[in-house]
């Protein structure tokens, strides 16, 4: 499902229903509803939640909790005190040991950069009653991936244990090989599903815009009919209109699906073949003429810009801020212009809404435009980092392997 | 004249996918069961042994009449700081 989308879905189709319904309420009532609204919020990310530990699983430490997620695939964040894991682009959770009769390891939710957008976009908007379903919303998704992922996690599935007669110098190659293929391997599979997700929201988005387009078409097919018309010609315009905006739709999505696809099914194959080396580090099962796991790993390397150009790119709310500004100032601005119009010819005063709203809409377009530019140049650091990553690599192997 | 002076520069890839098939294995190993498992021309991979051989990273020994392959400690423990780097370099991205 392209959640992507949704605070602007939600913004854009629900906002104009939602002013209606709370300006009809008196001021209190509307007070009422967003403390509720926030105090949901501050339930939701500080409520505790206890996991059961089985023994074997008492032993462990934040440390050894995060390599185990990381190993997992898994986004994961450690301090001295917790380790935050995120599960999806909505739930994360912040993993604690905390003294409660013994020590006892807790989760409370965390905020994603999804989230925080949705829940700022729902309060900024006046929108903030909203929030109390979204928090359940939030908790039960949550709580669903932290019952499922920590016991599968801490059962300890991915832990690298050593094999009887084994030395330690191949057990040591053996967990950075893992490391270093979990890591690659998660950063590809966060670039595979954003990339997958960019393209439902595009095909969605384009699907939105063309049917806006057709039905102006159909609106405007209309405006040459009239009741006396026979109705084959309405029903003809209504078929025009309706149609422009089917096929349209068809070609554009069609066309946007085909465009990434390629890109998508090739992060899909860096993937399995990710998978399929951790596979056999894991498990030992090899077979004469396997991918060697250090060749795919320097292979992976080169691709590592284009992967994190790749997961960066679908978050619609990797600048949530200026993201929310920008939606903010474009509804707005629009709200002004609208009524400018449609009051345009009563007096001169009336100009003002309509240069307002076109300030706060170019405001909008500058801002979205800097953020681009932003995106860009930050993608070009990205880009020079992993090029002196390389050539650090290049030179360092030339002296460990003495002068290739 | 040695074999290796027929290669300019070693490719670090081929070497690296040696050291870690000589790694897998855990013991001496054909030189022909070699060439398939790391997929190198045999003429090639012959320059490669003799380059890895002159570093002391492998050593070649008989068997049954057959001559294998084997790593040394010296070309584990050179197989082991590649894959060090290689981790240090990769992590952490977040």
């Amino acid at each position: 499902m392209a959640l992507g989308i949704l605070p602007i879905a939600v913004a854009i189709v629900l906002l104009p229903l939602g002013m209606d319904f709370f300006l009809s309420f008196p001021f209190f009532m509307y007070a009422l509803v967003m403390v509720g609204g926030m105090l949901s919020v501050v339930f939701a990310f500080t409520l505790k939640i206890r996991v059961d530990l089985v023994p074997d699983e008492r032993s462990k430490t934040t440390s050894s909790i995060a390599r185990a997620f990381r190993l997992a695939g898994f986004t994961v964040v450690e301090d001295s005190q917790s380790v935050t894991v995120a599960f999806d682009k909505w739930t994360a959770i912040k993993l604690a040991f905390e003294e409660d009769g013994g020590a006892r390891l807790k989760y409370r939710l965390d905020a994603t950069r999804s989230t925080l957008s949705a829940i700022l976009l729902l309060f900024f908007l006046s929108w903030g009653v909203f929030a109390i379903p979204f928090c359940v919303f939030l908790l039960v998704r949550t709580n669903g991936n932290a019952m499922a992922y920590i016991p599968w996690v801490l059962k300890g599935e991915f832990d690298v244990s050593p094999r009887p007669g084994e030395a330690q110098s191949t057990k040591d190659i053996r967990d950075n090989l893992i490391d270093s293929l979990s890591e690659v391997r998660r950063i590809a599979s966060d670039a595979y599903w954003s990339m997958h997700s960019a393209m439902e929201d595009a095909v969605i988005l384009s699907v939105i815009v063309v049917g806006l387009v057709g039905g102006l078409v159909l609106f405007a097919l209309l405006l040459q009919t009239s009741i006396f018309d026979p109705y084959y010609r309405v029903a003809a315009s209504l078929l025009a209109g309706l149609g422009v905006a089917l096929i349209s739709s068809i070609i554009l999505a069609f066309w946007l699906s085909r465009r990434m696809k390629q890109k998508i099914e090739e992060l899909d194959s860096w993937v399995t073949r990710l998978d399929r080396a951790l596979l056999r580090e894991r498990k030992e099962v090899d077979q004469d003429g396997s991918e060697s796991s250090i060749e795919l790993l320097f292979n992976a390397f080169n691709e590592m810009p284009r992967f994190l150009k790749a997961r960066r790119k679908s978050t619609l709310s990797r600048y949530p801020a200026t993201q929310i500004l920008v939606l903010v100032l474009v509804l707005w601005g629009s709200e002004f212009i609208a009524g400018g119009l449609s009051a345009l010819f009563s007096s001169p005063l009336d100009l003002l809404p309509l240069a307002v709203g076109l300030v706060m809409v170019s405001a909008a377009i500058l801002l979205y435009r800097w953020s681009l530019k932003k995106e860009h140049a930050e993608e070009i650091q990205i880009a020079q980092e992993w090029e002196r990553r390389r050539e650090y690599i290049r030179s360092a192997v030339e002296d460990q392997l003495g002068g290739i | 004249m040695p074999v290796e002076q027929g290669m300019d520069r070693p490719d670090f890839y081929v070497l690296a996918r040696i050291l870690e098939r000589l790694w897998r294995e855990g013991g001496p190993m054909l030189k022909t069961r070699l060439q398939v498992a790391t997929n190198v021309n045999y003429d090639l991979l012959m320059k490669y042994l003799a380059w890895l051989r002159s570093r002391g990273f492998i050593a070649l020994e008989e068997n049954d009449g057959h001559e294998v392959v084997a790593l040394t400690p010296e070309g584990e423990q050179a197989y082991l700081k590649l894959v060090r780097l290689m981790n240090e370099v990769i992590r952490p991205q977040d």
